[in-house]
């Protein structure tokens, strides 16, 4: 339960950069929020507003403090834990749909600005590389992606610079014909068209306005003129952890931990989303491992996993597993204890329910 | 709404190896997946990677709700797929009736801001050595002991480095070198070995009131 706490004028509830999960509502009283504007320039003070959060993003995102809330007057403030937190924003959709509605604006502002300052995003350049996309896949002979991608830019730029190459590349496709060698060269056309050589765009135009887990979280671009000694020449590690996914599904663990172990071994990370394939393979080999029923070493690479990954969504997973393995190991004690956490863990979903119907089931046995 | 009929309002399969929306293709729609993988790919320098591999109840395409930006990967079905697709106009609709979906989507978010913000402070420091120190804290930020960190290695290139502070290569080189000749850092292909973050702190913290600590 979220507990109301007082705060007297002039005290701090948080300093900016501080860590801290808890999220707040004003209740009585009046805090500020104050900031520093990114480019240092200004000072920033916000009012709260009476019921208003604050602390949110921070808090959710386990970020540092991004102002520091000051108390102006006498005042009480709800506080809650993340978890509490999500157990009622499940209930408050009005509420979560209000402050998605705060945040996309805040989100769309900041990626304008980043396009500002680096003064990309022309839609030609972008329709230029759609065209490339699907040349490059009807080259590797991948026509139905191919198709997609001309069909894709006739949908959206009918009346585009390219159209013509657009709809003469998806024909042929439909005939089943292979990449025609009498069009001119898409570099060449580009350069008639628009009066100058193409500017490729960087792959760095995509790292900020890009979507979820496309290299968002501050990833750069793929590493240059270096290749991956585990994973061979054009194999990345997402590759090489889908060929372990692919054993797992075929129930050919043993090999699929040895895979799973390649991919965890890999010195070299080209970015944030090579870190998050990292994690997955830690679980999905403990997975595995729990599969074979190798309960020692399950528990060994879950209790990793929980240690190097506090964040990850498959924490209260991982938890269930190891009880189910001390279960297996018949320390049914340490098993019903995990159980019970488990069960007491938001949003009461069927991995909570599964937990319960466990604990309750080794009490009474 | 249940998620019966949710499925048969905004539901969508695709069979293995189809293609649900291709990079640069402009977009406004985000997906949860139901069954099956998903995979990210990008082209990169005339190669087709995969980035990510994507399983049920994860959400991907999301930044299109909020403008109709070029898709940054391509999504393709590794097997058969079942997905919820939304857009900005049923977006309200799935939210009230998959509160945990809009909780998932408020962490995503509060996530990508933080992320953006940090690195658009990059872009606005005025000069580039501060720029190149910043890339570095903010690359040793995600280490979880990273207020006592003193030596790191970081996977990253020189042409990554450039590319966070949005500036040429060989100017972003020049300075780097500079560092590596008095002993700051070490270089090597795919990555760097900082000595000691400190340095870098106080770089930025003469240029910032509130340094990234």
């Amino acid at each position: 339960m979220p507990v109301p706490r007082k705060y007297s004028a002039g005290s701090i509830i948080y300093f900016v950069n501080d860590i801290g999960e808890d999220i707040f509502v004003l209740q009585q009283g009046r805090v500020v929020l104050i900031s520093t504007s990114l480019d240092q320039k200004e000072d920033m003070k916000e009012e709260v507003q009476r019921g208003e959060f604050f602390g949110v993003k921070s808090a959710l995102g386990h970020y540092p403090r991004e102002e520091t809330a000051q108390v102006l007057s006498d005042s009480l403030v709800l506080v809650f834990k993340v978890t509490e937190f999500e157990a009622f924003s499940v209930k408050n959709s009005r509420i979560v749909l209000q402050m998605l509605k705060v945040f996309s604006s805040q989100l769309r502002k900041i990626h304008k600005s980043v396009r500002q300052i680096l003064g990309e995003d022309s839609a030609l350049e972008s329709s230029v590389e759609l065209l490339r996309v699907a040349e490059y896949y009807y080259r590797q002979n991948k026509t139905d992606h191919a198709l997609y991608a001309y069909d894709a830019y006739i949908r959206h730029y009918p009346d585009g610079a390219f159209i013509d190459r657009a709809r003469r590349m998806s024909q042929s496709i439909k005939k089943g014909e292979p990449f025609p060698l009498d069009v001119p060269k898409l570099d060449e056309e580009i350069e008639r068209v628009m009066g100058h050589t193409p500017i490729r765009f960087g792959d760095y135009s995509q790292t900020i306005t890009s979507d979820n887990t496309m290299g968002t979280e501050l990833e750069p671009p793929p590493m240059v003129g270096f290749d991956d000694p585990a994973s061979g020449n054009d194999e990345t590690i997402a590759d090489v952890y889908a060929r372990g996914l692919d054993l797992f599904a075929q129930s050919r663990f043993a090999q699929a931990i040895e895979v799973f172990e390649q991919v965890l071994q890999t010195k070299t990370l080209s970015g944030n989303s090579d870190v998050k394939v990292l994690e997955k393979a830690l679980y999905d080999q403990a997975r595995s491992y729990l599969k074979m029923s190798k309960n020692d070493s399950a528990i060994e690479k879950l209790s990793t996993f929980l240690k190097k990954y506090p964040r990850s969504d498959n924490q209260k997973k991982a938890m269930l597993f190891i009880a189910l393995a001390l279960e297996q190991k018949k320390e049914i004690a340490r098993a019903i204890g995990i159980y019970e956490k488990v069960a007491q863990m938001p949003p009461k979903d069927k991995d909570s329910i599964q937990a319960e119907t466990k604990a309750k089931k080794l009490r009474g046995g | 709404m249940q998620m019966g009929n949710l499925y048969s309002k905004f539901g969508k399969t695709f069979t293995p190896s189809e293609i649900i929306f291709c990079e640069f293709e402009p977009g406004n729609d985000f997906y949860l997946i139901q069954h099956g993988r998903v995979k990210i790919t990008k082209i990169v320098k005339d190669k087709e990677k995969t980035m990510d591999i994507l399983g049920a109840g994860d959400i991907f395409g999301e930044m299109a709700i909020l403008e109709e930006q070029p898709r940054s990967a391509s999504a393709v079905a590794v097997d058969n797929v079942s997905v919820l697709h939304f857009n900005r106009e049923n977006f309200v609709s799935l939210m009230t009736s998959q509160p945990q979906l809009a909780h998932k989507l408020l962490v995503i978010f509060s996530k990508r801001i933080y992320d953006a913000k940090r690195r658009l402070m990059i872009l606005l420091l005025d000069d580039l050595q501060a720029k190149v120190a910043d890339v570095f804290l903010m690359l040793s930020e995600k280490e979880p002991n990273y207020r006592d960190l003193r030596q790191i290695t970081l996977d990253v290139s020189i042409d990554g480095v450039a590319n966070w502070c949005g500036e040429p290569v060989d100017k972003v080189q020049q300075i780097i070198n500079h560092w590596v000749k008095v002993g700051k850092m070490d270089l090597y292909v795919d990555r760097i070995v900082i000595h000691n973050l400190n340095d870098y702190k106080r770089i930025i913290q003469a240029k910032r009131k509130t340094p990234g600590e």
